[in-house]
């Protein structure tokens, strides 16, 4: 017996295994990209060294210029705490930009 | 070399011995990864062939990898920096595996070389910006909306943030390189310690070299996943100059 609305929903719900299979063989085979491909390298480790490059380097940037500042203007401890402060906000600004992800 | 007076010693390897004067291991490898490039592209395209044999397909795949690159990250506008951009890869990614084949030296494992490519990215960068967006460059230190009493404050972390551009650059791959390879180096002598109390030693020495396997394979890895992001900041960075938000 033929019954069309009885194979109906067996038949879609194969389809929407086979579209799910097919998506995951896809993935695996890495023929789609996924949506943040490229953003960045996944891996914690990886997260977390970059965040604390972007802190340390934006605190080297901020004591240098600090500490370039008191050179020129003769004010020794001045500048350089300025630019400590200044460039651990950097940092955190980096920080910050770096997880909200550059692009929009 | 490796265990003089049976000590670990991880950072000869990173010595600059002059060639002639004022040339030194370093500049050869540069030289060498110059003329690999362009052998590469030069005669991998030679044949022109419809259907790419493996050196022309090599050239190709490099060629697209990075246009894709740049296309997908810079925009349309971008384009005109492909040259800039695919130049740049391919020099860190040959500077980096020049430096997998033993008895070779690693002139990307060098702050002085990283810092100036950095460099070279952070002048461009900011040379294009102000060429399209003149004046209007400096807004990009002070967000529109900002109550200006936090001018003081904002301003200059702003700079240091741009700033330290240049350093987080030039620092990451840098010190990705300096530690695999120093890492190598260690479980190398490692290998060469243990094996020389012979007996039980060489059973030892076994997992030192096993490790050392798989760090290679890892160095590969971090060889070309360090091009990678030094030419995918490069293209971040440029995107920022060109449409600056």
């Amino acid at each position: 017996m033929d019954d069309p609305d009885k194979r109906a929903p067996g038949d879609a719900a194969k389809d929407a295994s086979f579209e799910a299979r097919l998506a995951a063989a896809r993935a695996k085979q890495g023929l789609d990209r996924p949506e943040n491909a490229g953003r960045q390298a996944g891996s914690p480790w990886g997260l977390g060294l970059r965040a604390g490059l972007e802190v340390a380097s934006a605190l080297v940037v901020g004591v240098g210029l600090g500490l370039a500042a008191d050179w020129w203007a003769g004010t020794r401890p001045l500048f350089l705490v300025a630019g400590l402060f200044l460039g651990g906000a950097a940092g955190v600004t980096n920080v910050y930009r770096l997880m909200l992800g550059r692009r929009r | 070399m490796a265990v003089e007076g049976k000590t670990i010693d991880a950072l000869s390897q990173f010595e600059l011995t002059p060639i002639v004067a004022g040339f030194t291991n370093s500049n050869l490898y540069m030289l060498i990864a110059g003329v690999a490039i362009s052998a590469l592209m030069v005669l991998g395209m030679q044949p022109r062939a419809r259907v790419p044999g493996r050196l022309q397909g090599l050239a190709e795949v490099s060629y697209q990898f990075v246009h894709g690159m740049v296309d997908e990250q810079v925009g349309h506008e971008g384009r005109k920096f492909f040259p800039f951009v695919f130049t740049l890869f391919m020099f860190v990614l040959f500077g980096n595996l020049l430096g997998m084949v033993p008895y070779s030296f690693t002139f990307t494992s060098h702050i002085a070389v990283t810092f100036t490519l950095a460099l070279v990215v952070f002048i461009l960068i900011t040379a294009v910006a102000l060429a399209i967006h003149g004046m209007k460059f400096f807004g990009y230190f002070f967000p529109e909306g900002a109550p200006i009493a936090l001018a003081p404050i904002i301003i200059p972390v702003e700079i240091i943030s741009y700033l330290s551009r240049v350093v987080s650059l030039s620092v990451r791959l840098f010190a990705n390189m300096v530690a695999g390879h120093v890492m190598l180096k260690v479980f190398a002598t490692f290998v060469v310690l243990l094996g020389s109390l012979g007996g039980i030693g060489i059973i030892g020495a076994a997992a030192p070299l096993a490790l050392n396997v798989a760090l290679v394979g890892f160095e590969f890895l971090v060889a070309f996943l360090q091009a990678y992001v030094f030419a995918i900041l490069t293209c971040i960075y440029l995107h920022d100059a060109v449409h600056l938000h």
